[in-house]
Parts: C-alpha cells; sequence; structure tokens
C-alpha cells in the first residue's frame, strides 16, 4: 500500500509520540539540571532524529549499552544522601538520550516512555510547582495515545493507517487518561488524605466521652456499654490478665470524683529499671477528644511523637486528639513500678468528708498487718468478698462509695478501685488510681488487639516503700468480661474490622506532608555538584561491593523475571527452531497452520499439524499453558525428530 | 490495569463476523474467503482485531462504530470434500498490549472443496466425439458454423469474420454473425471411465465437466448409482461436482 498524503505509517506515529514525550520529560526537568546535560541532551537528540529519517543507526546497540553503564556508574559515584535526585535525574536524561539513539524495537520504545516519566516524577522532587500538574496531564495523555499506538505497532509494523482512523485512535485513547485520572485521584489523593474510615459504619456515630481529667463515680458506665472501638494495637498476643492499658492517673478524691491534681513532668532521662517481658507495638488510636494516650503497662521508653511525659508513666498530648493517630511504643509487661521518692502526702490525700463506717472497716480487716498483707486483705474483702460486678442502678447519692461498701454492695470498676484506694490511704499506704483500658479481643487475622470502648477500666496502684508501685485490681475478674470470645456475626465484624485496620494503618502510614517538607529539605539542601576526583575514587571503592550487589541483582531480574520466557514462548520457539533444523523456515507474516501444510514430508506435516492444532487450541482460546500441557507438547516435539 | 481490563473488554462488545464462501472452490487451486467484521457498538469503534480462521489470519485496525470492514484470506486445500468453519477465533491486544483478549465466535458454515482439475487424455475425447457424431447447428451466436445475419463490424472482431463482399458493396465494415455448433451431450458414466485411480478419475472428469460447461455441451454424469441427466446449468455443472467431490467421503 503506497503512502498517500491522507495515509500515515504506524511507526512513523509512534516515533513522534516518543520525541514528544521525551522532550516533556526533558521540558519538566530543564531548570533544575546542570546546562552541560541540557546541550548533551539535546544534541543527541537532534541526531537521533537525524538518524531516524535516514534510517540509520550510528552506534552499535552493545556499545551504546557501555556508554549508558559509563554513565550509569558515574552517577552512582556522585549519589550522596543529601543530594540524591539531580544526579539520578541527570543520568536519567543521558539514558534517555542513548535510548533515541538506539534503533527501536517495542521495548526500547516502552524504555522511553518509562524514562520520561522517572524525570517528570523528577522535576517534582526538585522543584513542586503548579507546572508539574500541566506536565503530568500532558504527559498521561501523550502516554495513553503513544502506547494504544505502540500496541498497533507491535501487532503490525508495517501497518499504515489513514488519517481519519488515526484520528479516532487518538479521540478514543484520550478516554483512558479521562478515566484513569478520577480513579486516581479518588484512590491516591483524596482518600489518603481523609481520616474517615472505609467502613465507617463498623463504629457507631455516638460521642465519644473516654477519660478526662476528673471521673466521677459511675461516670463510665455508659462508656462501659459502648462497643465502638477506641483503638487497636499491633502486637504479638499475650496472656489477657496482663493486659491494662495505661492512660491516666488520679490522685485527688472529693469523696464524690476522682481528679488528677498535676502530675509531675517526666524529668527521667533514662529508661526504668522495670524487670518483665519487653515487647514493641504500634498503636493506632482513634479521636478521643481528649489528651491521653494508652500504652500497655509499664511503658518503658520516651516517644518521638509531641506528648508530655509525666512522673507517673502516663503521657498526653498537648491538644485534644480529634483525629486518628499511630505511634509506636514499647513496654515492660509488669505489676510493679519501681519508685524510690515519692510525695506520700498526694498519694495520702482524704477528701473532707469523714467516712467513720469505711475507716472502721480498715482497722477491721488490716488489724495487726504490716503494709503489704494490709492492701492483700483489703483487695481479698473488696475482690472476694460479698461485693457484686454491675454497671447498671450505680450508688450515684452524696456518699457512693459508703452506699457501694454498705447498702448497694455492687459497683462497676470506679467504685471497687475508689473503695481500695481509700481504704488504702485510710491505712496510711500511698495509692492512686489508674485509668485507662483492660483486655481486649485479638485479632489473629489482623495481628491485633481491638478494644472497645466497654474496656475502660481503673485499677489501684499502691506504693511500698523501697519497693515501688504494685498494681492491685480489685474489680471482680469474673465479672467483667474484657476478652469475649466471638462468633457468629462477631466474626464477620472482626473479618470487617481488619479490613478497616489495614485501610487505617494505609492512611496513617502515608504521611504526604512529612514527606515532601523532607523532599523539600533535600531541595534546599541541593548544591551544584564539584567533581572532586580522589573523593569519587574513595567512595567508589567503598561502593564496590554495592555496585556488584546492584548489578547482579538488575542481571537476575533481567534474566530470570524479564527474559523468562513464558510455556507458549518456549515451546512455540523449540518447534519453530526444530523445523529450522529440518529444513522449514516460517515467514514472519504467515500463519502457524499455513506454514504446517507447506511441510512436504507427509508425516512430518501431520505431526506438526495435530502440534499446531493442540497449541492453538490454547493460546486462541486464552488459556495459559500448564505445565502438563507444556510437557505434552515437547513431548510431541520429541517425536517430530 | 483496571482501565485496560475494561476497555479490552469493551472492544469485543457487539462485535460480529460474517464469512462469505466463493460457490466453486477446487483442490489446489488458491482460493479467497471474505469476512466481514461488524461493529454494532453504537458509540466507539473496534480497535486492532486479529481473526483467526483455519489457521490464517488477518488484522482489522479499526472498525468504526455502526460500520463493518472486509478482509480477505486466501487459502488452498489439498484434498477435496467437506469441509467446515465451526467457530473464529478473535483476539485484541487493544489497548496496552498487556492483555490478549480473545473471544471465540461459533460458527456452522459447510462448504465443498471440489475435485482438482487435471488435464487428461479424455480432454481430446469431446474434439473427438464431435467429428465422430457431426455438428449440429443451433440458433444460438457463434463462430462456428453458418452466417446467420451480417451486422456492422464492431471493435474486436475476428477479421476472418468480416463479409468483403458486404463490406464493399456498402462501404462499411460488416461482420458475419454465425451460428455456434452444439455438441452431442456427453454422458460420463464414472464407473466406466477408462482411468483406473480413482483420484486420478476424478480430476480428469472435474476436467471435462468444467470444460464441457465453458464450451455449452451438455454433460451427465453416472455416479455412485446416481445419474445425473445431462444439462447445461451452472447448477447441474455443482451438482456433479459435489458428486465427485463427495465420492467415498
Amino acid at each position: 500500500m503506497k503512502n498517500s498524503p491522507n495515509t500515515i505509517k504506524i511507526e512513523s506515529l509512534v516515533r513522534f509520540l516518543s520525541y514528544a514525550i521525551g522532550i516533556l520529560g526533558f521540558i519538566s526537568i530543564f531548570r533544575n539540571i546542570g546546562i552541560t546535560y541540557s546541550v548533551f541532551f539535546a544534541s543527541l537528540f537532534a541526531f537521533s532524529i537525524y538518524f531516524d529519517i535516514r534510517q540509520k543507526n550510528p552506534l552499535p546497540r552493545w556499545a551504546l549499552n557501555i556508554f549508558s553503564f559509563v554513565f550509569v556508574v558515574i552517577a552512582f559515584m556522585r549519589f550522596t544522601m543529601d543530594d540524591p535526585v539531580k544526579p539520578v535525574v541527570e543520568t536519567l536524561l543521558i539514558l534517555l538520550a542513548i535510548k533515541f539513539l538506539e534503533k527501536k524495537f517495542i521495548r526500547d520504545y516502552m524504555q522511553i516512555y518509562l524514562i520520561s516519566v522517572l524525570l517528570l516524577a523528577g522535576s517534582a522532587l526538585l522543584s513542586l510547582n503548579i507546572g508539574f500538574a500541566v506536565y503530568l496531564l500532558i504527559m498521561m495523555f501523550l502516554l495513553s495515545i503513544a502506547i494504544v499506538s505502540l500496541t498497533y505497532y507491535s501487532e503490525d509494523k508495517d501497518l499504515i493507517l489513514k488519517a481519519d482512523t488515526i484520528k479516532s485512535l487518538i479521540l478514543k485513547s484520550t478516554i483512558i487518561p479521562a478515566m484513569a485520572i478520577p480513579i486516581t485521584v479518588i484512590l491516591f489523593i483524596i482518600l489518603p488524605r481523609t481520616s474517615y474510615p472505609l467502613l465507617n459504619f463498623l463504629n457507631r456515630e455516638t460521642a465519644v466521652t473516654g477519660f478526662t481529667d476528673s471521673v466521677r463515680l459511675g461516670g463510665i458506665s455508659d462508656i462501659q456499654i459502648d462497643e465502638t472501638i477506641i483503638m487497636r494495637i499491633k502486637i504479638k498476643e499475650i496472656a489477657p490478665e496482663k493486659l491494662y492499658w495505661r492512660g491516666i492517673v488520679l490522685d485527688f478524691f472529693d469523696g464524690i470524683s476522682w481528679r488528677n491534681s498535676g502530675s509531675e513532668i517526666s524529668s527521667i532521662t533514662e529508661t526504668l529499671d522495670i524487670k518483665g517481658q519487653k515487647i514493641g507495638y504500634t498503636v493506632y488510636l482513634e479521636p478521643s477528644y481528649n489528651k491521653y494516650l494508652f500504652f500497655l503497662d509499664k511503658p518503658h521508653i520516651r516517644y518521638p511523637i509531641k506528648l508530655t511525659a509525666f512522673d507517673d508513666l502516663t503521657y498526653t498530648l498537648r491538644e485534644n486528639l480529634n483525629r486518628r493517630i499511630r505511634y509506636d511504643a514499647e513496654s515492660v509487661i509488669s505489676e510493679v513500678l519501681p519508685e524510690r521518692d515519692i510525695s506520700k502526702d498526694k498519694y495520702l490525700q482524704l477528701p473532707k468528708i469523714r467516712f467513720e463506717n469505711i475507716m472502721a472497716k480498715v482497722k477491721e480487716i488490716t488489724e495487726n498487718k504490716d503494709e503489704q498483707s494490709s492492701a492483700e486483705a483489703i483487695l481479698k474483702f473488696l475482690k472476694y468478698g460479698d461485693y457484686k460486678y454491675s454497671v447498671k442502678n450505680l450508688p450515684i447519692t452524696t456518699k457512693p462509695l459508703e452506699d457501694f461498701l454498705f447498702n448497694y454492695k455492687y459497683g462497676n470498676c470506679e467504685y471497687f478501685a475508689s473503695a481500695m484506694t481509700l481504704m488504702l490511704r485510710m491505712r496510711g499506704i500511698p495509692a492512686r488510681i489508674v485509668g485507662g483500658y483492660k483486655g481486649g479481643y485479638y485479632n489473629a487475622m489482623g495481628k491485633y488487639y481491638a478494644i472497645p470502648q466497654k474496656n475502660a477500666h481503673v485499677w489501684v496502684e499502691a506504693y511500698f516503700e523501697k519497693k515501688g508501685w504494685f498494681r492491685f485490681d480489685p474489680t471482680p475478674s469474673v465479672a467483667a468480661d474484657y476478652s469475649p470470645l466471638l462468633t457468629g456475626f462477631s466474626k464477620l465484624r472482626i473479618i470487617l474490622d481488619t479490613i478497616n485496620f489495614h485501610w487505617n494503618a494505609f492512611i496513617l502510614n502515608y504521611d504526604f506532608r512529612k514527606q515532601m517538607s523532607l523532599l523539600n529539605k533535600i531541595r534546599i539542601n541541593i548544591q551544584r555538584p564539584q567533581f572532586d576526583f580522589a573523593y569519587a575514587k574513595e567512595r567508589t571503592v567503598q561502593n564496590v561491593p554495592f555496585l556488584i550487589g546492584f548489578c547482579l541483582i538488575v542481571a537476575f531480574g533481567y534474566f530470570f523475571i524479564l527474559k523468562r520466557k513464558t510455556y507458549e514462548e518456549k515451546i512455540m520457539a523449540q518447534f519453530l527452531s526444530m523445523m529450522k533444523k529440518k529444513g522449514y523456515e516460517k515467514d514472519k507474516c504467515e500463519g502457524l497452520e499455513e506454514f504446517a501444510h507447506k511441510i512436504e514430508a507427509d508425516e512430518i506435516r501431520v505431526k506438526a499439524i495435530t502440534f499446531i492444532q493442540i497449541f492453538e487450541s490454547h493460546f486462541y482460546r486464552d488459556k495459559k499453558l500448564t505445565r502438563q500441557d507444556y510437557h505434552r507438547l515437547k513431548l510431541m516435539l520429541k517425536n517430530l525428530c | 490495569m483496571i482501565i485496560s481490563g475494561y476497555l479490552s473488554r469493551a472492544n469485543f462488545a457487539k462485535i460480529h463476523i460474517e464469512v462469505e464462501v466463493p460457490d466453486e472452490i477446487y483442490a489446489n487451486s488458491e482460493f479467497v474467503l471474505k469476512l466481514r467484521l461488524i461493529n454494532k457498538k453504537r458509540f466507539i469503534p473496534a480497535f486492532l482485531i486479529r481473526t483467526n480462521l483455519l489457521g490464517k489470519e488477518i488484522l482489522f485496525p479499526i472498525v468504526q462504530r455502526n460500520n463493518f470492514e472486509i478482509g480477505y484470506l486466501s487459502f488452498q486445500f489439498p484434498r477435496r470434500g467437506k469441509l467446515s468453519i465451526e467457530q473464529i477465533l478473535l483476539c485484541s491486544v487493544f489497548p496496552f498490549n498487556f492483555f490478549v483478549k480473545g473471544c471465540e465466535m461459533k460458527k456452522d458454515i459447510e462448504f465443498i472443496v471440489f475435485p482438482q482439475m487435471k488435464k487428461c487424455v479424455h480432454s481430446s475425447y469431446l474434439e473427438h466425439d464431435k467429428k465422430l457424431t457431426g455438428d449440429r447447428s443451433t440458433m444460438r451466436h457463434g463462430f462456428d458454423s453458418e452466417p446467420i445475419f451480417i451486422r456492422d463490424y464492431v471493435d474486436g472482431d475476428p477479421l476472418k469474420y468480416i463479409h468483403w463482399k458486404a463490406s464493399a458493396k456498402t462501404g462499411k465494415l460488416k461482420t458475419k454473425e454465425l451460428s455456434s455448433q452444439s455438441y452431442k451431450p456427453i454422458i460420463i458414466d464414472f464407473e466406466s471411465f477408462w482411468i483406473k485411480d480413482t483420484e486420478e478419475k476424478i480430476s480428469c472428469i472435474a476436467y471435462i465437466i468444467n470444460s464441457s460447461f465453458k464450451k455449452g455441451v451438455s454433460v451427465g454424469l453416472k455416479i455412485n448409482g446416481e445419474f445425473y441427466k445431462d444439462g447445461i446449468s451452472r447448477q447441474h455443472k455443482i451438482n456433479m461436482l459435489k458428486a465427485l467431490a463427495l465420492y467415498e467421503k
């Protein structure tokens, strides 16, 4: 078919589009690279257009590959962590120019597109402005048209299309980015920046109260029937009785409510000498609208996020938490917190109201007992005595503790813990209330603990001279199920919660602002590179093992992944090679069956046709050859010999 | 990838293919199958569809919406007999060459490959036969026999048919219109035909039938207990060739 004025050869279109894409990649980084590189690229690019028109190749591929390799080595020598982007971009530009000089096959065009896109990405790292968005948009449209044209080219290299067909092709190719851009925007830009969970319906739309600076007796009972997940902790499974999630310490009791009188800001710079199992974990905390962070009792290290650490091993944010956050932590699982000096007065404070009945009871229980035995006795009295656990109809009166101990005889953890703390203090043992969560259900699928609001809990810490703080939990453990077994519908919830968890984790790990500020810092620090031969030599020597490793990885990837042939390709190559040996060579444009029918020797022809029919029955039905099919065909080939 | 998959799937929507088989296909003679790829999509063209028919491929770069494209595939079958097209395979790497989307169109097309025509000694049979039986003039136009009438010369008329006498009289070139000769009908008896080798015999008879038809000689055939009475129609010829093609098949 003659190439008339109204027709275009597909190869010309593909070439033209690759020039356009290459130039766009170059323009995007033009301002940020050295003039030498720009001139070098422009010259090679002009040469390649000239040679393309003349249909000649100035240098063999191997020579160009050596050049490319040399440039990669030079880039490697110039590479530093302080200035990582510019040398990479400049090298990519030279590689692009060399690619243009090569005789271009389909994979070379694909490489040109890839390098151009990398250049554009590099431009965003060097200077991010609105121009990038424009370049990106143009690049997306050009790439779509180019790849579709390349697909045509791959089908028939000599294809000549009418101008109308080209027009239709270009117009329809623009549908692809038109569809891709909104999807991309939704998936990669909007969603990672919203803290809205995908499966929000799992969480009830209730205002989360949680813990505040003061806890009124009976105040968290509402929370204790709320199944909303307050946090998820990525951690290995731990025995349920060890799961105390520490959040707040309350030391001042006015007779009705507990509050924090002001913990000392931590002055400890070294890690505490706590004995026990050390464990690291990541907490994904839902918006709680207070400042408290929760850690597995006892948190062991100081944390890099902006928070205030207190001596009582609690941590607060500077502002109320109104978004989902994540933080990494480490704890030592222990019931004891060794501490030598404490303000005893603070932890022996008693309300002004006299609790004569309670006082009498304390005397009765702890008579003739030392401090530790007294604490054990009080614990026994509350935990294993006549008292029952309940979250309903709690004694919310003017003397709630007395009512709890002598009238109602039931209450939730607040009543038990308050009673014990008060009784300890009456006995002269410094004590405080610790608030947080207990237990949680372990999601084996996602390998994390989910802690619902209803697991809100308070317990007691008592201080013994020269020993430190000991944890006591006077709430009857059988009453409150903090680590429920999940069945039926709950299992479905676990699956959905796992998806939710991973989604949240993905978003919270995706801190774009932080990345950009880091990159900006890099950009500011970028200096014009000065080539110091001695330094380069030193770095090269240092980096030789890495370079060799890198080359090996690239070679491995190339030969074992990219070059790895499919069963179809392998068997067909073997068949054609065998036929060639027998003197029958398949023409490029010849159909397989057509080729087979031409074979003169009857026996070979019949076998070849059978082989091809079986091969085609897979290939044209879009069925992949299995290992068995491959071996079956291979056996047939053997019989062909 | 999602978009590529979606477009690849959409590309095959509302695609139909029709095949046109010629009436006469002879073994070992090249012939052409006509493929019509129809795109019934209302809004978008069909791109880059490769069809595979009996192992031969043809690429349709584009078929505009509500439109069709025609492609031709040439074939040559070595043996006579019945052949069928049960399926046509369509595949496309559109849009990104990431996947090959394939689609199988079921078809039920049967056609018969007539025997290869081989000029044999018996082809002189016609002349020999004619001499034996004598000529018979008909009123059909031809250049064989007696003049029927004289007409004006038309470019291309052989010189030997110019009626010189009439031309001289009228001052204009005149051509003699002669009657064509008809031959005595030939009846071929397959069983008693003198060639022994079946395939050779079939090829020779096919040649005789064809060449007789071209000359307007009425031919009949006795084969496999069936008798095709002599005739000169095209359908008659095709029926006889079919009988030959399917002999012992």
